[in-house]
């Protein structure tokens, strides 16, 4: 029998072309997202109308922290940045370097409100890759994790702009009194919120402090604003351009806190209430809640467009000429895919401009004339900690614990060779870490770490095992080291793996333990990680927030405490000069580096790769992932 | 008979007990999911109001019992990803779109498995039936992340013939983005599929009335294709209700290779961001699914053979 005598049974080849049809019936039949609801006409908010008011004086700054818009500012909002176009050593790509680190964070000259001529990039939707969001929203109160896929529209009273300084944003001054308890914002005049709901006048900051404070808040802050935020105060009035912010202790970083960092970025209060969102104390109503996950509106270069449920999120340009930017492409797409392998044939097939790919895929990328991007700042903190130092009162903490005493730490922190680490994993890009919480562009820095960290914590095994004799354990000693993926660092497992290898090598028995991040988690907060290291990572921020996280001992889930951490955290959070907060984070910092409280390894640069065929630069942090897409750069 | 279906009914229900009380218990050993979801710098005030609104800060046995009696009336909860959604409401949404893939999968592996089966058949101990079965051990041995990434690779990298990814819009290009998972979860039941098809053929292709017919003179075709396919089927079509099932469950890592918004992607979501409630969900009805299919069939076996129910 041949091939061309078979025919396929009729009832077979029916079957097949009626599934296929009921299901080509289905694609089409599926009903689209629903659009975002947008107000009908003459239902436009009463702010849309009314005549912004005469905003009144500010408040007479304290001397210090007081920052001024200068009075003419004829340049646009984003100052050229000094950053550099070099190979990427050994694979030929191109990294755009950060630039020179800063030793205090200075908020930086106000930007003007400039409107940009439009560019005509070659492509008019910018589409981007990136992992699936923690939580699938186009809420603010998703969460810190999720910033960079909200950022495109909204904007805060300040900026964390795109080298992690603050900078002036919705607010072009500020200002403080004596002891910090109170913050006043002038806010700019003029700024319109998306789809015609009106200028962003106080009563908007005032709504968006509410929403920050809401109970459903999955950040961190949410507490602390409930704790620390007595009253928001209008001078002017709910239509001025002026706001207080009274609070219930000193908060000298207020200016931090109201970033676009910690997701305080500001909301259409016209466009809460005429959709039916209701505030009782900190509980938001379901309508309101649906509203701001539906139909986000903010003041940011790009408008919300539509949200495919764990596809993607589309923006598109407002309908008028944004104050601060006009971005280069008129349309953004950000996509989610968890595959990193899924994101790389994105990339390569053209099907997206640019994307989170793992360093260990970048060479698929690289040889199809995609180019590694590097954010301008080192946007990933990798630590170790050593588990079972609790306050000494702790029921669970145990003096007799090896990793109790500091010779032992600093040991273990000479068994490492961070240079082969950064080599391996980071080819040689990471910034070597001097102490967990301290960095030179943050208060509290310490600019003899760089002389003194070689002699201190350098490579030297045999010094290491001569220490841990002569801390009494010749024989070395056992430990558990967990170990979990974190995100933005896939090599997470191979580095812990690789470090549990240097420990070995100096006589520590080693019981490596992969475990999911939730298993870690409830063990540290449960107190029951005594005998137990781990490597960290955390992101690029102030230290006040390191040092409360892993350090003081009020925290949910403190590294490594002590007496001496608990009260310099206490009297930090009061402290009422710029030079005294200083002083305590140095001290802290000194503290930390001496016990040797933890094991600084580096910090990482963010790295994503872009088709430099339609994009010519794309300055960012890369704190929280791609982020900044207003001021990518179209190849024209 | 009454009876048989009620004794079937009542062992149905226990069997879902036990499934909930599995996964309720699978979702809380591996960590509070509070833990992962808020952020390193949320105090522990922050941390006990989470816990109260999610009813994590009451004894297990509380919560159970709770999530048992609300499950009862459809009420699943909300979901901690997607908190303005009901986690039944989001685990419905998506089922279109994974029946749609596991639809085209069936269509893929019937293409495929029955002319290869009874070419193999036809063609036994020859270059064509060991190329169908090397076809088919790769199938089944093959990890299905791999296949999937194999096959983006090709046809939509090296080929460009395809999308690499997503769903599409609405229309033509819904169904293009459909072929790339529909293949690679088609090609595992492929295998499973035309083994049975050729093992049924040779049977049938020995028996005494295929013989007759083609004494009688009967064309080969007709004879291969009408009479003796006809007769190897059963077999083939009682798997493939097996087979269903498998892949409307089965579509996790596809789903997931090729972002592809099903039920599957929503389940790794859900696990990956300790989404207590939609695991729950999503475990519970894919067991009612594999209950209930089961319960129908034994129904339908016994309805139809006496000697089952009174076994």
């Amino acid at each position: 029998m041949t091939l061309s005598r078979i025919s396929l049974p009729r009832w077979l080849v029916l079957s097949v072309i009626v599934v296929s049809l009921v299901a080509l019936v289905a694609c089409g039949a599926s009903a689209p997202e629903p659009a975002p609801a947008v107000p009908a006409a003459g239902e436009a908010p009463a702010a849309a109308s009314a005549a912004p008011s005469q905003p009144a004086q500010p408040a007479q700054p304290a001397e210090p922290m007081t920052r001024s818009e200068p009075a003419a500012a004829p340049e646009p909002a984003q100052p050229e940045p000094q950053a550099t176009v070099s190979a990427v050593v050994g694979q030929g790509a191109i990294g755009v370097g950060a630039k020179e680190a800063t030793a205090t964070p200075a908020p930086t000259a106000v930007p003007a409100a400039v409107a940009e001529t439009p560019a005509e990039p070659a492509i008019s939707q910018l589409r981007v890759s990136r992992g699936p969001t923690t939580r699938d929203l186009a809420d603010p109160i998703a969460g810190r994790g999720d910033l960079p896929v909200i950022l495109p529209m909204f904007e805060g009273l300040v900026q964390f702009d795109q080298y992690t300084d603050s900078v002036s944003m919705l607010a072009p001054e500020w200002s403080a009194n004596d002891d910090f308890t109170v913050w006043t914002f002038k806010l700019r005049e003029g700024v319109q919120f998306h789809k015609d709901w009106g200028e962003m006048t106080a009563k908007d900051v005032e709504h968006t402090m509410w929403q920050e404070r809401r109970n459903d808040h999955f950040d961190g802050r949410a507490a602390t604003w409930r704790d620390l935020l007595r009253e928001v105060v209008m001078p002017d009035g709910p239509e001025g351009h002026v706001v207080e912010l009274h609070l219930n202790k000193p908060e000298p970083i207020m200016t931090t806190y109201m970033s676009t960092n910690y997701t305080t970025v500001i909301r259409s209060k016209d466009h809460w209430d005429a959709n039916g969102g209701v505030m009782t104390g900190f509980e938001a109503n379901d309508a309101g809640i649906k509203l701001m996950a539906n139909d986000p509106i903010g003041t940011g270069p790009y408008q919300f467009a539509e949200h495919a449920e764990a596809q993607y999120l589309r923006y598109e340009q407002p309908a008028v000429t944004h104050w601060r930017k006009t971005p280069d492409f008129p349309e953004l797409r950000i996509n989610f895919v968890a595959e990193p392998s899924t994101q790389l044939a994105q990339l390569v097939t053209g099907e997206v401009h640019a994307a989170e790919i793992p360093r260990d895929l970048q060479v698929g990328a690289l040889s199809r004339g995609m180019v590694v991007v590097l954010g301008t700042t080192p946007a990933i903190r990798l630590v170790g900690f050593f588990g079972g130092n609790y306050l000494p009162d702790n029921p669970n903490f145990d003096a007799s614990e090896p990793m109790t005493i500091p010779l032992v730490r600093e040991a273990m922190n000479r068994a490492i060779d961070r240079q082969e680490i950064n080599d391996v994993f980071f080819n040689g890009r990471a910034e070597l870490m001097m102490q967990t919480h301290s960095h030179a562009k943050f208060p509290g820095w310490q600019p003899s770490w760089l002389d003194t960290f070689e002699a201190d914590y350098g490579y030297d095994p045999e010094k290491a095992k001569a220490q841990l004799a002569e801390a009494g354990f010749p024989e070395g000693f056992e430990i558990t080291q967990l170990s979990y993926p974190r995100p933005g660092l896939p090599e997470m497992l191979d580095i812990a793996e690789l470090v549990a290898d240097y420990w070995r090598e100096i006589g520590i028995e080693v019981d490596f333990q992969p475990v999911e991040t939730a298993v870690y988690s409830s063990k540290l907060r449960a107190k029951e990680v005594n005998n137990t290291a781990w490597l960290h990572t955390g992101s690029f921020t102030e230290p006040t927030r390191a040092i409360f996280v892993y350090h003081y001992s009020g925290a949910r889930s403190p590294r490594y405490e002590s007496p001496f951490f608990t009260e310099k955290y206490e009297a930090l959070e009061i402290a009422a000069t710029t030079e005294e907060r200083d002083d305590l984070i140095r001290e802290m910092g000194e503290n930390c580096y001496e016990v040797y409280c933890s094991i600084p390894l580096h910090w990482v640069p963010f790295e994503f790769m872009i088709n430099p065929e339609i994009i010519e630069e794309w300055l960012t942090p890369g704190v929280f992932g791609v982020r900044d897409f207003e001021y990518v750069k179209a190849v024209k | 008979m009454q009876r048989y279906i009620i004794v079937r009914l009542f062992q149905s229900l226990i069997v879902l007990f036990a499934v909930s009380i599995i996964i309720f218990g699978l979702a809380r050993v591996s960590g509070n999911p509070m833990d992962v979801l808020l952020p390193d710098d949320a105090g522990p005030e922050e941390f006990e109001l989470m816990q109260q609104k999610w009813g994590l800060d009451k004894p297990l046995h509380i919560q159970y019992f709770a999530f048992l009696g609300n499950a009862l009336t459809g009420d699943f909860g909300r979901s901690v990803q997607h908190p303005t959604r009901e986690a039944l409401e989001l685990v419905l949404k998506r089922f279109p779109a994974t029946l749609m893939l596991a639809g085209l999968a069936l269509v893929v592996s019937i293409a495929i498995a029955f002319p290869v089966g009874v070419l193999s058949a036809v063609k036994k101990d020859s270059m064509p039936d060991y190329v169908a079965k090397t076809f088919a051990l790769m199938g089944q041995s093959a990890p299905s992340f791999w296949v999937a990434i194999m096959l983006m690779w090709l046809f939509a990298v090296q080929l460009n013939w395809l999308p690499t990814s997503g769903r599409g819009d609405p229309g033509i290009d819904r169904f293009v983005h459909l072929i790339l998972p529909a293949l690679a979860i088609g090609w595992y039941q492929v295998a499973a599929l035309m083994r049975l098809v050729r093992s049924s053929m040779l049977e049938v292709l020995d028996s005494e009335f295929i013989k007759l017919a083609r004494l009688k003179g009967v064309s080969e075709a007709r004879v291969v294709w009408k009479h003796a396919l006809r007769n190897a089927s059963i077999a083939p079509v009682t798997l493939l209700g097996l087979l269903v099932a498998q892949l409307v469950t089965g579509t996790v890592v596809t789903e997931t290779v090729f972002s592809y918004p099903g039920v599957g992607l929503l389940a790794v979501d859900a696990i990956r961001n300790r989404d207590f409630q939609v695991m729950q969900t999503i475990v519970l009805v894919f067991a009612v699914i594999f209950v209930g299919i089961n319960l129908f069939v034994d129904i339908i076996y016994a309805y139809i053979d006496p000697r089952i129910r009174y076994a």
